[in-house]
């Protein structure tokens, strides 16, 4: 007796039971199999398309759209398959779920959800089928409590524990209490080896208005640290003044996190040393900095970055895109960055305006010899022909003769200006391809 | 007199031997079970199982021995349903490690015998024996011949594509 052996109506039960993640492989073995797959590869084809991105808004309308945690967590329920297509989550969380008096009455919602939540009964079932929950009876009874309370974060948290396979999490509006559960699974699920599956494929984390409940973005880094497959962060904040050495639990350094990338508003370099420091293995840091009216010491903080990690990143990003927000003090070198291969900066962060055309500096001379490509970003979102942009010409003094003493690697520039085609054919023969910042590509000449 | 719970009946399989057993454990099977309501005076005469060989129907009615306690199957199907997952209890999962030539037996006889919760622990383990393979992995696991075309395997392979990452 063997696997073909069995007849097509046992067959068809040993498929009804295969793994989302194996169904695909299982269905390619042969063609007997792949004909008797063809009912569960259309479920799985459905489900993958229904389920793949979750968005959790502020519409609460659990009849048309997965716009609840609860919902989804219903549909788990019904079909514990459901679980393993989950790839992408964004969460955005209103005011009305996150505050904690909001709760689950039949006044407050519509009746089918309520329904939802009472067929639920606190999602016991569904709870106990996770080996964490199973091992952690204290964590299950406050799941449950706030998931009855109508707290949208606890049913976000609980799904966190249910879905093998989520890749990308954008999270907003943590509140302290949430991150204390999360906490607890995650460190506990790691220590115990309980369950090594608990997020064990989510690669990138977006974090937003953490702060709004006393949450920073240390504390939000020291949760993730925990997880081994993220590699890359991203996150708008307000302030990180924590002592993280302070932090119980804190190992001193993160070495899986690979990118970081920061919307926020001044950061005090002595705050960026000790946030970056422990980041251990980031190679790509972009910083966006948005917050007008404020200025941006760049030199500062170029310098610090420098110091904490010029001899390990590879990419660079700095943007601002508020015009009253002045970059004061003008970069006068990135050569500190030993291994950088990608920059990508504002020309305003490098002329000053009120600098003497003379005064202004090559762009040769600011890069290390590492340098791969470069994006320069305009002051003003206005498309100029490049030849009419003298700030960019003069950055560009000399590229085509020096390029090869100064940065014989540079292959690629980034420009939002429009360059003409003469001078993009000079470039390309000395190895530099131009690239316009919007299309990637340049109109035909 | 003994309760039901500890009459002996006697099984005879398919190649004609004779096995004693306790009437709560062979009542695991719903085929058998369905016999002895028909057939009136349990104990009295053999019942005979025709499609299970000896060595098939010990081990079957081992398991029914260690699974005699359990409750009966919910007849609620959104139940049965909900509890899919590939999780096995370990009692099971250790009965489960035999040679394939008799986990496939087992899954025949637990479908002709109609024990269903046994039928899906057997299933399962052939689940579990896929979990992670590729479709190469997975023929040679079972040693099953690949008949499909390169140009079907390519057709294949493109209507799968989106299950890759998007």
């Amino acid at each position: 007796m063997s696997l073909t052996g069995l007849p097509s109506d046992i067959l068809v039960q040993v498929i009804n039971t295969i793994s989302p993640d194996d169904i695909v492989a299982f269905s390619s073995i042969n063609r007997r199999f792949y004909s008797l797959s063809t009912k569960r590869l259309a479920e799985h084809r459905a489900l993958q398309e229904q389920y793949s991105k979750v968005v959790f808004d502020d519409v609460f309308d659990v009849e048309s759209s997965i716009s609840h945690p609860i919902k989804l967590l219903y549909d788990i329920w019904k079909n514990p398959r459901v679980a393993s297509y989950v790839r992408h989550i964004i969460f955005i969380c209103s005011d009305n779920y996150a505050t904690q008096d909001f709760s689950f009455e039949p006044s407050n919602v519509d009746r089918s959800t309520w329904d939802i939540i009472e067929r639920l009964g606190g999602c016991k079932d569904l709870l106990q089928t996770t080996l964490y929950f199973r091992q952690h009876a204290d964590d299950l009874e406050k799941c449950r409590t706030d998931i009855q309370s109508g707290k949208q974060t606890a049913a976000l948290t609980l799904l966190l524990v249910l879905l093998p396979n989520l890749q990308r999490l954008r999270y907003t509006r943590a509140q302290e209490t949430d991150v204390a559960l999360l906490s607890s699974i995650f460190t506990s699920s790691v220590a115990s080896g309980v369950n090594p599956e608990v997020l064990s494929k989510l690669h990138t984390v977006e974090t937003y208005h953490l702060d709004s409940e006393g949450m920073t973005w240390i504390n939000m880094l020291l949760l993730f640290a925990e997880l081994p497959s993220v590699r890359t962060l991203k996150g708008a904040h307000t302030g990180w003044s924590e002592d993280i050495d302070s932090i119980p639990g804190w190992k001193g350094h993160i070495s899986h996190l690979q990118k970081l990338e920061l919307s926020a508003g001044t950061i005090e370099p002595e705050d960026m040393e000790s946030m970056l420091l422990p980041l251990q293995g980031l190679t790509d840091f972009r910083y966006h900095h948005a917050c007008c009216g404020n200025t941006f010491e760049a030199q500062i903080f170029v310098d610090v970055l420098a110091t904490t990690m010029g001899d390990q990143l590879e990419v660079l990003s700095l943007t601002n895109d508020e015009e009253d927000s002045d970059m004061t003090t003008r970069i006068a070198s990135f050569k500190a960055f030993k291994r950088l291969k990608r920059l990508e900066v504002c020309i305003q962060a490098l002329i000053d305006n009120a600098m003497d055309d003379t005064m202004a500096p090559r762009l040769l001379d600011l890069l290390p010899v590492t340098i791969e490509s470069v994006a320069l970003l305009p002051n003003r979102c206005e498309r100029l022909p490049l030849c009419q942009d003298l700030q960019v010409q003069l950055l560009l003094r000399d590229i085509i003769s020096d390029k090869q003493k100064c940065v014989p690697n540079l292959s690629t520039l980034v420009l939002y200006n429009v360059p003409d085609a003469q001078y993009v054919a000079t470039l390309r023969d000395v190895g530099i391809v131009v690239e316009r910042m919007d299309t990637g590509s340049l109109p035909q000449h | 007199m003994s309760s039901t719970d500890e009459q002996k009946i006697i099984l005879v399989s398919s190649d004609g031997v004779n096995i004693e057993t306790a009437r709560i454990i062979a009542e695991r099977s719903m085929l058998i079970k369905n016999m002895i309501d028909d057939l009136g005076n349990p104990g009295e005469e053999p019942i005979p199982i025709m499609n299970v060989s000896e060595a098939v129907l010990r081990k079957v009615l081992e398991w029914c021995d260690h699974h005699k306690k359990d409750a009966p199957p919910e007849k609620d199907e959104d139940a049965e349903s909900r509890k899919k997952t590939t999780d096995i209890e370990e009692w099971d999962q250790k009965f489960m490690q035999v040679d394939q030539e008799m986990l496939f037996e087992i899954i025949l006889a637990a479908n002709y015998m109609d024990i269903k919760a046994l039928l899906d622990v057997g299933c399962k383990t052939v689940a579990n024996m896929i979990k992670g393979k590729s479709p190469e992995e997975i023929r040679k696991t079972f040693n099953i011949q690949n008949d499909f075309t390169p140009e079907e395997e390519e057709q294949i392979r493109r209507e799968n594509e989106w299950a890759e990452d998007r």
